[in-house]
This record gives C-alpha cells, structure tokens and sequence, in this order.
C-alpha cells in the first residue's frame, strides 16, 4: 500500500477547476516534487490533502492516505491527521504564526492536541524541537513572540511546529520563497536533513526548479490545475517532454546565468 | 453605471429603498398630510388605527400619521445641516493633519481625541446649559462632534493615500502639495467621504431624536420623532402602540443610510464583495 | 522596563487629557452671555449686588486664575456647591454615581459577553442564512435609538408581561440589593443591547479576519478543527478590537446612560444632569462633566493598558 495515492481529484469554485482531474502517489519515504506557476492548482493540491481548502471548493475524486479516504472527510476527523500524520510548512513565516501567542505554546500545540501532552510536557518537547532545527538559544526563542525573530528563525519554528509529531507525510508549500537567498539555503538543507532522519515522505511545492532539484528525485509538472509531465529531475532537465516544461527550464537557466549561479545553483 | 453598482448588492438596494421612502415622507410633508398634524381633537384622543386615522391619535388626537410626515422635516434639517458642518470642518481638519509637519501631526491628533470624548449629545447638553436647548444648539453639537469622527477616519484614509508610491513618485517629479490634494488625495478620498457622509447622517438622525426625547432638540409645537416617542412614555398603559410609530420612522432612516454606507463600501472595495458573497 | 515606558507614556497622556478637557469645558461654559453672577441673581439684580457676588465668587479675577482655582479645588475632590441648592456639589455626584456606576459597568460586561459569541458565530457561518440573520440583527440594533430601545423592552416587561418595575430604584438604593438589581435589569439591558451590537459588528469582522489569517491556517494544520482553532486563536483576536471599541464607545456609552436613565426613572447621574442643565445650574454642570469626562479618559487609559497586555505589539511600538 502506498503512503498517499491521489486519483482523479478535481477542485473547483463554481465553474472554475482550479485542479483538473489529477492523480500521482508517493511511496513511505519518497519525495515527490510539485511544481508550476502561480494558479497552477499545486497549493490547492496540498490543501485538499491537509482538508484545508475554503468551504466554497467544491472538490470530487479520492486522496487515499494511509489507505483512508480523505475526501469527504468531517473537518473533526481530518483534523486527527494533520500536525499528527501530516504536517505542513508554509510559505509566508512572517504571518504564519500567531502574532499574540508566544512560540512555546504554538510549537507544543500540535503535541498537546495529539498527543495528550501537558503545556509543561510540550514545552520541553518544543525546546528539544528548537534545537533539532537548529535554533541558537533556544529558552529565549520559546518565551519570544513572533514579531521578535528573524524570517528564517520564523520558518524554522515552522518546520518544529511541522514535525512536533513525527508526521508520515511533511509538506511543504514555498517555504523558503519568502527568505533571502543564503537563508533559504540553510533552511533547505534542513529540511533535506530532517525528513532524511524522520524517514517521513515528503511532497515539496514550489514554482522554482532549481530549489526542487535540491530537494526530489521526482517532480510532477503542473499548469493550470493539470499535471503536465511525470518525471525525474534528471530527465526533466536534459529531455523535457513537455512544451511548459521547457519553458521553466529556460526560466530556470536565465535566472542561473543572469545572477552567475548565487541563487540558482543549489 | 448605477445598475451595475446595484447587482447583487442587497445591502445597496434596501438601503436605497429605506434611504427613498425617507425623501417621500419630506416630499409629501409639503404638499399633503391626511390632517393638520397641529390639529387637536378631543373626541379622537387615543384613537386606534382606522380609516380616520391610519396610525391611530395621541392624547390630544392629533393625528400620528401626520405628526410623522411632518416630523421628518425637522429629523432631515438638522441631520443635513449636522451633516454638512461635519464634512466641511472634519474634512478639512482631516487633510490638513494628514500633510502637516510630522512634529505638529501629534498635536492635532491629541486635539482630535480629546474632542471625541465628547459625543453630540453631551456637546449638546453643555451648549444647552449656555444657551438654552434649541435646534441651533442641537445642530451645532451634533456637527462639531461628528466632525471629531470624520476627521479621525479622513486624516487615516489621506494618510495611507500620502504614504502610497504613486503619490511618492508625484512628489519626486516636483508636484506641488495643492496639486497632489487635488489630482491624488480627493479623487482617493471620494468612496471613504460617501461611506462617511451617509454613516454621518445615521449618526445625526440618531442623535436628533435622543435630544429630542431628552428634551434638549426642537422646541414644540414643531412634531419630532423623538418627542413623539418622549410623549408617549407617559401613556404605555393606555395606548403602547403610540411607542411604535416614530420609532419605525427613526429605525428606517438610520438603518437605510447606514446600509447605503455598507454597499457603497462594497462597491468601492472589490475584495470585499467577494468575500461576502 | 519597556512595559514601565508604555504604562508612563499612557498615564501622561491621561493626566494631560483631563486637563486639557476640562479647561474647554470650563471656557465653553463661561462663554455664557453674562455671567455666573447673572444667571443666579437674575436679570433685576442691581449692579452693585452683581459686583458683591462676582467678588464672592471670585468672577473678577481673570479666566485663567478662575479656572486654576477651579481645578486646585477639584483635584483635593471639591468641586464647589450648587448655586441653587447649596449642595456640596461632589457628595452629590457621589451620592448619584452608586447608580450610574453599576448601571454603566454591567452593561459594558453584559455587552461584551453578547457580542463576542454572536460575532465569532456570525462570522464562522457568513455565508449562511443563520450567519447573514445574526448579522442583519446587529445592523437593526445599530440603528434602533436607545431610548426606543428601553420604550420597546418596558412596553413588553412591565406593561404586557409585568414581571419588572418599569423605572425607579429604591430609596434606600443597594442596601435592599433585590430590588435594586430589579430596577437595574431593564436599564443594563437596554444599554447593554445597543453597545453589544456595535460591538459584534467588530467582533465578526475581527474573526472574518482571523480566519483569513495565515496563522489561522497553521494553526489548523497542527489539527485543530475550525471552531477548536476559533477557540484558541480567535477569542483572543477578537477581542482586541471589541476591547478598543469600547474604550472609544466608552463616552457614548455614558451618554447613552443618560438617555437610559431618563427612560427608567433611575435617580443617577444622567438625570441629575439634565435638571440641572434645566435649571441652568453652571457650576454643577461643570463639575458632572469633569468627571463622567475624567471617567471616559480614565477607560481608555486602562483600555491601552489592557490592550498592551494583549497585544506584544502595542507594548514595543
């Protein structure tokens, strides 16, 4: 049985698919790559299998999870699974945390709602998740709020939050977009670590193929709410079978020749 | 243009409604009510809804519905001219803080918050302690401390507008100050004084009718709403439906105006609408 | 040291509006065409009695040194006596605030205990019937007048149903506390219904924002459910802006009071003003609105207070 196999599933608000029938599965400690433009229908991808999309998606097909349904789901039930079997980083750190909780009690979070923890048995757990992602100093970060740390430190406390339960299945959505370039080195590295360790599979959005090919060995083309192409980084990159994989392979040399590898090469 | 502002805005189009039938009552007072609202009539004293009288009579039988047509006068006068001090004095206020000099900003912001400690009717209750309760002092009180909110709302709103690029980028290629309040800042301006006028004058109407109830607003023998309402306070006991009337008329104003304010902010605010919808 | 810094900086700002407040309220009230001296003689008064009394009560000497005497007075808690009773002016303000206190105090609790459910609730369901109704319903309490308010709800209580005194408060006021509270339960409700649907109105657009929040999404994605995360995440949020409307809502509120205590017969401060307004009783005017404005300016001090408790943010800007 696979970890996560997802048929025909379809997203749309009113008339407009937003994803367009697609399928594709991912084995116990695989990594699978989604890549595409904005509106490609990659983030709504991950939504529908966090069961965080908005009420107004109207959404057909089958994510199967561990062999459960997910489709369907009560808000009650799918809410077992995230933070627990699956975890999500997101794009934007600046905003991602709740700016009037302290980081403590938001990384211990996910670890009192699953796993019965006390505050006091989670806050320890969080302080060793500070230091797991590599945060310095990490008494002081577990008191601090939000607006007290660094964009990168911020998306690190993410991945903590993320991973609190040791989830299955980690995705991440662009969460290194919104860092400076050095920055989201460090942070790719660490996740490439972190999920090598866990032994969690992995599903990585992005809409920039350099990043992905740090990150997975396959990656699954999308354009508007279709997955284009189904292939390994290596052959994507040498024979891209797709006229839009093309392009954003194009996209990705200019970029790389235009700032002289600093941000591309990874 | 206006149909398509209309389109599904329901907030619009009630408000609308409310906003029209308020205009008709004024209209009518002019050129017909059913009696002389001054009209007294012992015989009809407390009269129920009949075909004499369709909101039925007061203690003195004048005539309610009358009473209510031509108290709209003086609810819409005082609302207008309130209204009309508010927007002069708090726009004005408003852009004026909003391009002054950073060290003198703060203390007119100061003056603004102060003044907005004193709502219309605490205003209005210290002029009418000077001067004696009139129209004037009620108009007066409930203009100058709208024009305290209007303001606060116009000196934010400019603010942002200042603080966007393309008035930067004016100012970088020599706009002078006056140009950029006239091609930049009002044009800008003009959804957020529509919203602005209209919750002014739910606020005005609303404030008109407590000093009258309080005894602080119109003098009698002139019929309003709100002493209307004061009136019968005295009679529950004997005729609760006499409580009903003005208090419908009062509700229809202030709630039309306040959803014309919401729709026309939905108008003007896309993402809104999208959101509501 | 940060939290010292903003707690002094707010407490400045407190003690520098009371003054400036009431040096207006002073001047607007001296701006009366004749005097102190006139309104209480009359205008028969001969001129030499008018002299007498303006000596008396020190109306010879300039505005400034008036209003200075005024105030040295009113901060040692003596704000004169009445020129028609006689009447220690701050007794009686006291005497009347065991009324208005309360009546104020329980409506704002009674308010905000509405309006925070009601609005996460309108907000959760707002594109639902339920939801938009909820909504709609704010929107009449917005624009029902207060008065009519208390009118409608005495109508129903005490003329239909029976079940509560329709105004007044007993003459030995708290010390017969059932009583007391019967008389209050209209009252606070009425105030209470007004304020509460202002309120909610920013409480659901306060969660509406919540929930659009990335934080929200995060917090949902550690496996909480909507309402769970709304528990968690939203209150806390949602009450921030309810709490700073309120501090801003606090002189309408008291105005408001005073409307409702004409409506209910309720022997505090509201009504005492308007007699006293009537009977054109200057100095005891100035010293009610000194202090139901000192009370306004007061709220909102502890309303930043709170909000910088509740928000890191407030503290360090």
């Amino acid at each position: 049985m696979s970890l996560l196999e997802v048929n025909n599933l379809t997203i749309s608000f009113g008339n407009k698919k937003v994803v367009d029938s697609i399928s594709f599965t991912l084995e116990k400690g695989s990594r699978i790559g989604l890549i595409g433009e904005s509106g490609s229908g990659k983030s709504m991808t991950s939504l529908a299998i966090m069961g965080l999309l908005p009420d107004t998606a109207t959404v057909s097909g089958s994510i199967l999870f561990e062999g459960q349904e997910l489709i369907g789901l009560s808000d009650r039930d799918h809410s077992r699974l995230r933070g627990n079997r699956i975890g999500m980083v997101f794009q934007e750190p600046l905003t991602a945390l709740n700016p009037l909780m302290r980081i403590g009690k938001q990384i211990a979070g996910p670890l009192m709602v699953h796993k019965g923890a006390s505050l006091k048995e989670g806050l320890e757990k969080a302080l060793q998740l500070c230091t797991m992602v590599g945060l310095p100093d990490p008494d002081r970060v577990l008191r601090a709020y939000p607006h007290q740390l660094s964009g990168g430190q911020r998306q690190r406390i993410g991945l903590a939050i993320a991973l609190a339960c040791d989830p299955a299945l980690l995705i991440a959505d662009e969460p290194t977009t919104a860092l400076d370039v050095t920055v989201q080195r460090e942070v790719l590295n660490l996740i490439n670590t972190l999920v090598d360790e866990e032994g969690s599979s992995l599903i990585f959005v992005t809409h920039d193929l350099p990043v992905v090919s740090a990150m997975t060995e396959n990656v699954a083309v999308m354009q508007l709410g279709k997955i284009v192409e189904n292939a390994s980084v290596a052959s994507l990159f040498h024979e891209p079978a797709h006229e839009y994989s093309r392009r954003l392979i194009s996209a990705a040399r200019l970029a790389e020749d235009a700032f002289s590898g600093k941000g591309g090469a990874l | 243009m206006i149909r398509k502002a209309m389109k599904g805005n329901v907030s619009l189009i009630a408000g609308s409604i409310m906003v029209s039938i308020t205009f008709i009552l004024l209209a009518l007072s002019f050129i017909w009510t059913p009696h002389d609202p001054l009209e007294v009539n012992p015989e009809d004293s407390f009269a129920g809804i009949s075909s004499k009288h369709f909101l039925g009579a007061d203690k003195l039988g004048r005539d309610i519905l009358s009473q209510i047509i031509v108290g709209s006068r003086v609810t819409l006068f005082v609302a207008a001219l309130a209204v009309s001090i508010a927007m002069s004095l708090g726009v004005s206020a408003g852009i004026i803080i909003a391009i002054a000099k950073r060290k003198y900003q703060s203390p007119m912001v100061y003056a603004v918050n102060i003044a907005l400690a004193f709502p219309a009717a605490l205003l209005a209750i210290i002029l009418a302690a000077v001067y004696g309760a009139s129209t004037i002092t009620a108009v007066t009180a409930i203009g100058l401390a709208t024009a305290a909110a209007v303001a606060q709302v116009t000196r934010r709103t400019a603010h942002g507008i200042l603080a966007s690029d393309y008035v930067l980028a004016a100012h970088a290629s020599g706009a002078s100050t006056w140009r950029i309040i006239r091609k930049h800042v009002m044009p800008n301006l003009r959804a957020s004084l529509l919203i602005q006028a209209s919750a002014a004058v739910s606020v005005s109407v609303l404030a008109e009718s407590s000093l009258s109830y309080l005894g602080l607003g119109t003098p009698p023998p002139a019929p309003s709403w709100g002493r209307m309402l004061a009136g019968s306070q005295q009679y529950l006991f004997v005729n609760p439906l006499l409580a009903i009337w003005p208090g419908i008329a009062i509700v229809i104003v202030v709630l039309g105006f306040n959803l014309v304010g919401d729709g026309v902010r939905e108008v003007f605010d896309p993402t809104l609408r999208r959101s509501d919808s | 040291m940060n939290v010292l810094k903003f707690g002094a900086r707010r407490l400045l700002l407190f003690i520098s509006s009371l003054i400036v407040s009431s040096a207006l309220v002073f001047s607007l009230l001296r701006l009366l065409p004749g005097d102190l001296a006139q309104a209480k003689l009359g205008i028969q008064a001969s001129p030499e009695a008018l002299a007498n009394l303006r000596h008396e009560m020190g109306l010879d000497k300039s505005l400034v040194a008036q209003y200075w005497t005024w105030l040295s007075h009113a901060l040692r808690g003596d704000l004169g006596v009445s020129f028609l009773s006689g009447a220690d002016i701050t007794s009686e303000i006291a005497q009347k605030a065991t009324v208005t206190v309360p009546l104020v105090i329980m409506a704002s609790i009674l308010a905000v205990l509405i309006s925070i459910p009601l609005g996460m609730y309108a907000a959760l369901r707002y594109r639902k019937m339920d939801g938009v109704a909820t909504s709609a319903m704010s929107q009449f309490g917005i624009a029902i007048p207060t008065f009519w308010t208390g009118l409608l709800i005495s109508t129903l209580f005490a003329v239909v149903w029976q079940v509560l005194p329709a105004g007044g408060f007993p003459e030995v006021g708290w010390s017969e506390p059932a009583n007391a509270f019967k008389s209050m339960a209209l009252p606070v409700f009425t105030l209470a219904l007004g304020q509460g649907a202002v309120l909610m109105r920013f409480a659901r657009s306060a969660t509406i924002d919540t929930l659009q929040q990335d934080y929200f999404r995060t917090a949902r994605a550690t496996g909480l459910t909507r309402v769970q995360a709304l528990r968690i995440h939203g209150v806390r949020n949602a009450l921030i802006p309810v709490i700073s409307v309120l501090g801003m809502q606090m002189a309408t509120l008291i105005v408001e009071a005073i409307i409702v205590e004409n409506v209910f017969a309720l022997p505090g401060i509201g009504q005492m003003l308007l007699q006293d307004v009537n009977n054109r009783d200057l100095l005891k005017v100035q010293g009610i609105i000194a202090v139901t404005t000192s009370i306004v300016f007061f709220v909102s001090f502890l309303v930043d207070l709170v909000l910088g408790f509740l928000d890191p943010r407030v503290r360090q800007s």
